[in-house]
């Protein structure tokens, strides 16, 4: 049985691949994309549970995906992390108003990662497997 | 976590890359957009992803120059030389780290005090307190405090959130283990020392020079005791440390002993993860925005609120949960009819998983043994022909020739793709070059626009590593000796700026660099005074050289170390190292110069070193090779034509006497007995002009791996190495520079 599906949208790389192994570790499906567009595309062709996403991305970036992602139908009601290195208040209300469910400051603790994806998939927190 | 880790250099590698391009067009045009946006996208993602890593001094690099690059992009400081020199030396110094990081996993011991010095070079005075203040430090004169590790910080403050400690600066004088202090011992009588680093004071010598009665160690150490206490303990040696107060902020203080949810910023923790994530969702109903916007907002909240519940064991109806969404106080009220349970804080440690993976890296050694086994495959399959020839005409011999056809086709595709595997583009040679030429420009004050073509062109990995080195030594000197100072340019009728061009293209199956400029020239009238006054010609040799040959003499060993060349508006030092390495990788230099004009350099190299084109040819019934990057063509020439006096030979080709030379004589072997009206002669291009060779016959030309010669025929000078035909033959590969 497959986990809940997550929707990594971040430029880095390396950060991507974080996220994947931290999550897929954890039972997580994991998708990536590298802009806001292509993060709508794969939205739109496979429709995750989850999406998590960097600010900062050339294209599209996170906040512009976020509001496209809020006025979409069928994914208007994807919880949504935003995940940023700037860890001041106003930016976190920035990522609020594009339509974020949470807020996470770059670099992510792994644990913690999970444990937000958790909650926001329905997983009970510290527990094995989906409900 | 060491997959992530090389994922994390790769892509480092191509940040900076793309942040050297980006701040190169930046430097050009100072107000291109696209470029500052590039800079400081690459400078950004270079902070969040090497922030995933214990390696402080490069995350704060970085995040220097991303705040540098955000005043620029906000237009509140200019573009300036200056700047793009302290952002070029940040760039370079992230490379070395990342180079380091490569190689060793780690950064330098002396990475914080390098990222000190450049984050105070970059941003100016107020930006690098800035950023000692972002990092929580008052640490005056002991810049390594604002550095520590993460282990180091949890280390230190286990005495509190905020903590002011004694910083000790110590670098024992070398010869003290003879004057008697021990600084380990010194370190043993610090109270409440809570960090002791021990690291070298300068670069270790190899181990060999290694005197181990010096002391070349630094010691840096946090005692929580106060700065009397610690002075009174190095009394001995006053001269030798630095002992002060720094005070360590909370957020300095370590993020280890702080329950996980900390790191996040919970506007109103209410002891776990979860109850601030739904009191952040209650929030989000009372922000601002349109009705659209507001509405989408509460769908996704009530789907967030819904899992969450469900995540603690509370499953809800989707339904109530949605009708509770109709504004904050609703859901506030909605929570709090049943209290939200405590979780289980923390998942199971994230374990190895398999990481996604678009480019292979394969050892280089693989690669080889492949190369070999297609190389060997090729010469089985060759023996096939001539069995097949001898199985006569039957139908088993029909069905044996079909199906060495079909294998030879295979074997050939199965070569390509193998030799494919190599190939990388040249523009991994070409990429230092716009920074090189910007670099050395500067420091000549000339202007020069460089253009670069062809960087698609593929070549074999080991040639690109012998063209690296050349290339630069070509561009170097065309900048140095070849475009003039824009003065004597204008003076001399031409645009101030000087034009190089940098070419690559593909041509008879090898690969040809082109490094033109238009600069000075090559006067050949002063390279014949120059070969003369350094005694390498005659002055009647000299008179007697063509215009070409005068110019070619840059490439005479002895001839172009000379410092006096550099007067000549010729090309400096180390011409002839170029020739070397290009011709050790079977390949050739050519050079052609108009005085006035400009001089253009060109190196042939073959596609590969694992694989070399050879013409075949016969010499007393022998066979030989010679490699096809060394010849200029092949033709018959009548007797007639071939002068000579006493033994030495010649003959007349487009109007030069190029010099003849037999095969058979240069391999000790007898002369051909035979009476022809014509001799076959290839000719060899060695870098000095061409040599006709006279051989018996011209066979095939035919691609063969090159196997160096072994054993007894070791010693054996004037070979390259055998190598074997397709079908089976063998030859004997000729070293010509050697043999003549």
């Amino acid at each position: 049985m497959s986990g809940p599906r997550v929707l990594v949208v971040d430029d880095a790389v390396t950060v991507r691949a974080f996220s994947r192994r931290v999550l897929e570790a954890d039972g997580f499906v994991v998708d990536e994309a590298v802009n806001g567009i292509e993060g709508l595309e794969r939205a739109m062709a496979v429709p995750p549970d989850l999406v998590i996403v960097d600010v900062n991305m050339r294209k599209m970036d996170g906040y512009t995906m976020l509001r496209v992602l809020r006025r979409d139908p069928a994914l208007r009601d994807v919880p949504a992390i935003m995940i940023s290195t700037e860890s001041k208040d106003s930016d976190r209300e920035q990522a609020l108003l594009a339509g974020a469910n949470w807020y996470i400051v770059k670099p992510p603790r792994p644990e913690m990662l999970v444990e937000a994806a958790r909650l926001l998939t329905g997983r009970p927190p510290g527990g094995e497997g989906a409900p | 976590m060491s997959d992530l880790f090389d994922q994390f250099v790769v892509e480092a590698q191509e940040l900076l890359e793309m942040a050297g391009a980006a701040l190169l067009a930046l430097e050009r045009d100072p107000a291109d957009r696209a470029s500052v946006d590039e800079l400081f996208r690459a400078f950004h993602t270079l902070k969040g992803a090497s922030g995933l890593f214990d390696m402080a001094p490069f995350t704060r690099l970085v995040h220097a120059g991303e705040d540098t690059l955000s005043l620029l992009r906000d237009g509140r400081i200019a573009m300036m030389p200056d700047l793009a020199d302290r952002l070029f030396r940040a760039l370079d110094q992230c490379a070395r780290w990342v180079a380091a990081l490569e190689a060793g996993g780690a950064l330098p011991a002396d990475a914080a005090d390098a990222a000190e010095t450049l984050v105070r070079g970059l941003s100016g005075r107020a930006a690098a307190e800035g950023a000692a203040a972002a990092a929580g430090g008052q640490a005056d004169g002991f810049p390594w405090v604002t550095t520590l590790t993460g282990e180091e910080r949890a280390a230190v403050g286990e005495g509190g959130p905020t903590a002011t400690l004694t910083a000790i600066d110590y670098t024992p004088d070398p010869e003290c283990f003879f004057t008697g202090d021990d600084p380990l011992a010194l370190f043993r009588r610090v109270p409440d020392l809570r960090l002791l680093r021990i690291e070298p004071a300068e670069p270790l010598p190899p181990l060999a020079q290694m005197d181990p009665y010096r002391c070349i160690l630094r010691f840096r150490a946090l005692s929580g005791a106060a700065v009397e206490a610690v002075t009174h303990a190095f009394r001995s040696v006053p001269d030798q440390v630095r002992i002060g107060s720094v005070t360590l902020a909370p957020a300095m203080v370590p993020p280890l002993p702080v329950p996980p949810s900390a790191t996040l910023l919970l506007p109103a923790p209410q002891g776990s993860l979860a109850a601030a994530m739904l009191a952040e969702q209650a929030r989000i109903l009372d922000l601002p925005g349109s009705t659209a916007e507001c509405q989408s907002r509460r769908a996704a909240v009530a789907r967030a609120v819904a899992a969450i519940l469900t995540a603690l064991g509370r499953p809800t109806d989707r339904g109530a949960v949605a009708g509770a969404c109709g504004d904050a106080a609703a859901l506030r009220r909605f929570l709090a009819e049943g209290p939200v349970e405590k979780p289980v804080v923390a998942g199971p440690p994230p374990a190895a998983a398999s990481l996604p993976r678009r480019a292979l890296r394969v050892e280089p050694e693989r690669m080889d043994a492949l190369m070999a086994l297609v190389g060997e495959l090729s010469v089985v399959k060759g023996q096939l022909g001539p069995l097949v020839g001898r199985a006569g005409d039957g139908e088993l011999a029909r069905d044996m020739k079909a199906f060495s056809a079909r294998l030879d086709a295979l074997v050939g595709d199965l070569r390509h793709a193998a030799l494919r595997l190599r190939l990388l583009p040249l523009a991994r040679v070409f990429d230092p070059l716009p920074r090189l030429v910007r670099d050395t420009a500067r420091r000549l004050d000339k202007t020069v626009e460089l253009v670069l073509e062809g960087a698609e062109t593929e070549a074999d990995k080991d040639i690109l590593d012998v063209l690296g080195e050349p290339l630069l030594h070509l561009v170097r000197n065309a900048l140095d000796h070849g475009i003039e100072a824009p003065e004597r340019r204008t003076a001399a009728g031409k645009l101030p700026g000087g034009t190089l061009l940098v070419r690559a293209f593909q041509d008879k199956g090898g690969v040809v660099v082109e490094v033109s400029d238009d600069g000075a020239g090559i006067d050949p009238a002063a390279m014949r005074r120059a070969a003369v006054a350094k005694g390498l010609l005659e002055p009647e040799a000299a008179a007697a050289l063509a215009d070409a040959d005068a110019v070619r003499l840059v490439f005479a060993p002895g001839f172009s170390t000379a410092a006096a060349v550099s007067d000549l508006s010729g090309r400096g030092v180390g011409m002839d190292a170029v020739r070397a390495a290009v011709e050790r990788a079977g390949g050739r230099v050519e050079i052609a110069s108009a005085p006035g004009r400009g001089t253009r350099v060109r190196l042939s190299l073959p596609l590969t070193l694992s694989i070399t084109r050879v013409v075949a040819v016969e010499a007393a019934g022998s066979l030989y090779g010679i490699p096809v990057a060394l010849v200029g063509g092949v033709q018959r020439v009548a007797r007639a034509e071939i002068r000579a006096v006493k033994r030495a030979e010649s003959i007349v080709l487009r109007d030069r006497v190029v010099p003849l030379v037999r095969l058979r004589r240069l391999l000790g072997q007898p002369d051909d007995e035979r009476q022809r009206a014509a001799d076959c002669v290839v000719l060899v291009e060695l870098g000095d002009g061409p040599v006709a060779v006279a051989v018996d016959d011209v066979g095939e030309r035919a691609d063969v791996v090159l196997r160096p010669m072994t054993g007894v025929l070791r010693g054996l000078r004037g070979y390259a190495g055998t190598a074997v035909l397709g079908d089976g033959r063998l030859i004997l590969v000729l070293d010509l520079r050697e043999l003549l």
